[in-house]
């Protein structure tokens, strides 16, 4: 596994690259549309390396972060547009309440287990979905929030997707830093010690609760500030774009990419929403292709496409290895 | 001041009474061992000692505090490290990681200091590394720390979590049958794993079914029946004590 | 409120109950067999619901004629599901067949839209629309349909599991998997024949909610969470938790859409689940397992 990442220096050649072909995509696909589908990618891939912390690490299904999504949305939103304060403390809004939010609901929600947890998120996020459509006066019920404005730094207004794009790209590249340097720290060490054995983990002085908290804090916010920039891409905000279906949307990525493993967030997130985006052209055989993919992906690549690859690459090698016996070990130690 | 104080320790899980009413003393430096037959209650008095469950009633002092009913995580930064009788290593983590993980009680860098990857972050970690190393050395896995752990053999397991135990310099570790899955070979590398913990200052306390090993390596024999204590000494007087006796009778056929 | 009104309230409650009860006890086979959360659930319903519109309708054949039927064509569905992308899988970790279950959702829901349509259709109701009154409440016979078939089927699946040899081997996988395959059971059928039982369950459920509801291709995800919902309230994996529960989180819907609003039905009913989760971590009449060490 912690080949399959990279180790070291070579971690930071892949963070590299990967930023840098995240700069060039727009310069080659430079049309609005394209632009816009690759903000909506920034953003998805933000969110799911935050959710993929918390799943693919520390083993806390949460089936409930599209409501941490929307409550950045709104929070920004309702910042702007009730109250005429200017976007960057919109996004600074929906980081604290988002965080906030999150600590409230992660203290009972992560004493339970397995499917409980995962029913007690979705029970959540479907409470914040009805919170959306009834709260008329905040949220303007279904017909949501309109005219929200795009955010400035400093006098520089990110209203075109070009210049929006430059802020998601920014985030991206920094959430994927941060991910990445908790998966190899003491604590992605002891998040995953608490997916493998919570008492075992417990008895090496992890604190078991305390971090399931924070990695479920840390997780809402990246899933808020995701909500935020959407809204800033978009412009409004309604209660149809945080439904369970996107909770599980997102979940799927996770699995999809390959869990417990950061690349595997990037390329779940990627290259689902890509396929998404892909196969809208198909207009009503759309999510009929998109859900048999998925089935078809989970049969034939149950541990994810970084699963799958990293078979293939290993099987590679010990074709062209003379020696079975170091063959295996290489196999075993990705 | 004996290292741990075990005062009339009990625990009942519903009408059952699984610990009754025990004392017992660990000093600084022993190798104690607790034995009994199959239910005799020793894993359930791990599970008290390192907070897994608490205790009904009683007092477990721990250089003196009292640590009865605190959580796991607490007593292993005080200096109490165990091993699991049904092997918990983290298999989703290679040999080398999983003892990187036992570090975690004699490390300090949070969340955020993570995140943003510091110096000091950095230094902690290559720290660990060395030292996680060097204990896979001791129990001789250092040529598997980068293997997955789960595909280690059970004997190899109950290595790594000694290893891992070792990792967080406990005062006292607890070691529960440690020498399950073990080859003859193996039992006699392990009783010279565990004198070599005891000359680094570590005292153990290991509950074994292994008479031969048990019988070698203890310095004081503590026996459990039916939850209550039935005897305490030195092997040779414990073995020839008559309510001993009588408790393995039963057991003989089992054992034998 | 008036005496009347609440009753009202409670039967109707009681209602909707059931269905979600049926869909429970659906989600408690596949889960007791599997560990799995079957997010294709809901599917079986809205299938078992559209496909006897179009037998009554389309082809003209009698209501309970169509009814059995479409139960029998969802439970070919089931029974094609678990072979197809369940069987393959065995071996894999819990949440990768989650995300084929919602592979399935997903595609299901969009097969019947290319079939059926978007439009809400509609079966008349069993045995008329007069209702009858009883205590001052107007209860329709469509309800009592509901209520009455809900236990039969109850009632027929506890016989099932404390008299037949099938039933018991399938309790007996529930408990200890790995035991039921030491004592010869075939585990391999008994994973099967709960996704049939189950796809069953749920197309029954469509069946009898089609006449007070009407259904469409997309009220598959919406009766499937309720469903959930219902089996982890009453304890997942007991099916008689099932049963309590999703009958109680139907009652709890109807009651707040009385005394409160009818916009905060599902944040009320989920509000007094995650309570019920924060006090009792596994549900109502869930038992509390520990890992042994």
């Amino acid at each position: 596994m912690a080949s399959a990442q990279g180790t070291g220096r070579s971690r930071w050649v892949w963070v590299g690259i990967y930023a840098a072909v995240m700069a060039l995509l727009p310069i080659i696909y430079s049309s609005n549309y394209y632009i816009k589908v690759l903000v909506a990618l920034g953003i998805n891939t933000i969110i799911v390396l935050g959710l993929n912390l918390l799943m693919g690490y520390a083993g806390q299904v949460s089936i409930g972060h599209a409501a941490f999504y929307g409550i950045g949305a709104y929070a920004l939103a309702i910042m702007t547009t009730k109250y005429g304060l200017p976007a960057w403390l919109g996004i600074a809004a929906a980081i604290i309440v988002g965080g906030l939010v999150a600590y409230w609901i992660a203290k009972p929600s992560l004493r339970l287990k397995g499917h409980y947890l995962a029913m007690a998120t979705l029970g959540f996020a479907e409470i914040v979905h009805v919170l959306f459509l009834e709260l008329k006066d905040m949220t303007g019920g279904t017909d949501g929030l309109y005219g929200v404005p795009a955010p400035s730094i400093a006098g520089f207004a990110f209203d075109t997707p070009q210049k929006l794009y430059i802020l998601v790209w920014l985030v991206t590249v920094v959430s994927l830093v941060l991910a990445l340097n908790i998966a190899h720290s003491r604590v992605g060490r002891a998040l995953r010690a608490v997916h493998g054995s919570e008492i075992a983990a417990a008895a090496m002085g992890v604190d078991t609760a305390k971090y399931k908290i924070q990695v479920f804090v840390l997780s809402a916010i990246l899933a808020s500030v995701g909500g935020s920039l959407y809204v800033s891409m978009v412009g409004y905000v309604s209660p149809e774009s945080f439904t369970l279906g996107v909770s599980i949307t997102l979940v799927a990525m996770v699995v999809f990419g390959g869990m417990g493993n950061v690349w595997g967030a990037i390329i779940g997130a990627s290259t689902l929403t890509i396929l998404q985006e892909y196969l809208k052209g198909y207009q009503d055989y759309n999510m009929v292709i998109f859900g048999a993919i998925l089935m078809l992906a989970m049969v034939f690549m149950p541990r994810g496409l970084i699963g799958a690859g990293s078979e293939i690459i290993s099987s590679v090698r010990r074709r062209f290895a003379d020696i079975p016996e170091t063959a295996g070990e290489e196999n075993a130690a990705s | 001041m004996p290292l741990l104080d075990v005062e009339n320790l009990k625990k009942q899980f519903g009408g059952l009474t699984a610990v009754d009413g025990i004392s017992f003393r660990v000093s600084s430096g022993q190798i104690k061992a607790l034995i009994g037959p199959n239910g005799a209650g020793k894993t359930t008095a791990f599970n008290l000692l390192t907070g897994i469950d608490a205790p009904t009633s009683g007092r477990i002092l721990f250089e003196g505090h009292n640590i009865a009913g605190r959580k796991p995580h607490e007593i292993a930064k005080i200096g109490i490290s165990r091993t699991f009788q049904n092997t918990q290593i983290f298999a989703n983590m290679n040999v080398l990681e999983n003892v990187m993980v036992g570090r975690h009680a004699r490390t300090r860098s949070g969340i955020f200091k993570c995140m943003l990857g510091i110096p000091s972050v950095r230094a902690e970690d290559s720290e660990s590394e060395e030292k996680a190393y060097s204990l896979l050395g001791l129990v001789g896995l250092q040529k598997k720390a980068l293997q997955s752990s789960d595909d280690l053999p059970v004997g190899e397991r109950h290595l790594l979590e000694i290893a891992r135990a070792l990792a967080m310099e406990p005062k006292l570790i607890l070691l529960d049958e440690p020498a399950a899955g073990l080859n003859n070979e193996e039992t006699v590398k392990l009783a010279e794993t565990i004198y070599k913990i005891r000359s680094d200052g570590v005292t153990v306390l290991l509950v074994e079914h292994d008479m031969g090993l048990v019988m070698e390596i203890s310095d004081e024999v503590v026996v459990l029946n039916f939850g209550a204590k039935i005897a305490e000494g030195p092997p040779l007087l414990v073995q020839q004590d008559e309510q001993v006796i009588q408790a393995y009778l039963g057991q003989a056929v089992y054992n034998a | 409120m008036q005496f009347d009104q609440l009753l009202q309230f409670i039967v109707s409650g009681i209602t909707s109950g059931s269905i979600y009860a049926l869909i429970a006890l659906g989600f408690t086979l596949i889960y007791n067999s599997t560990q799995v959360i079957n997010f294709a659930q809901g599917e079986f319903v809205m299938l078992g619901g559209l496909s006897a519109v179009s037998l009554h309708s389309v082809l003209d054949l009698p209501l309970p004629a169509a009814f059995l039927l479409a139960v029998g064509i969802v439970t070919i569905v089931g029974i094609l599901f678990e072979r197809v992308a369940i069987h393959p899988l065995r071996n894999s970790s819990i949440i990768t067949l989650i995300i084929v279950t919602v592979g399935a959702s997903i595609l299901l829901k969009n097969i019947a839209m290319i079939l059926w349509g978007r439009d809400s259709l509609t079966l008349p109701a069993f045995s008329g629309d007069k209702p009858v009154e009883i205590l001052g409440a107007y209860i329709t016979p469509q309800t009592l349909w509901v209520i009455g078939l809900t236990t039969i089927a109850v009632l027929l699946l506890q016989v099932f599991y404390k008299r037949t040899i099938v039933g018991k081997a399938m309790k007996a996988c529930s408990i200890n998997q790995n035991a039921a395959k030491l004592m010869g059971i075939n585990t391999s059928r008994i994973v099967l024949l709960s996704f049939a039982m189950s796809a069953a369950f749920g197309a029954m459920a469509g069946v009898l909610i089609t006449p007070i509801s009407m259904i469409s291709y997309s009220a598959g995800g919406f009766l499937g969470l309720k469903g959930f919902a219902g089996a982890v309230l009453g304890g997942l994996g007991n099916p008689i938790g099932a049963v309590v529960g999703g009958v109680l989180l139907g009652v709890l819907e109807s009651l707040s859409i009385g005394f409160i609003s009818s916009g905060y039905k599902d944040a009320v009913a989920f509000l007094i689940l995650l309570l019920v989760l924060f006090f009792k971590p596994s549900g109502i009449l869930g038992s509390r397992v520990k890992e042994k060490v």
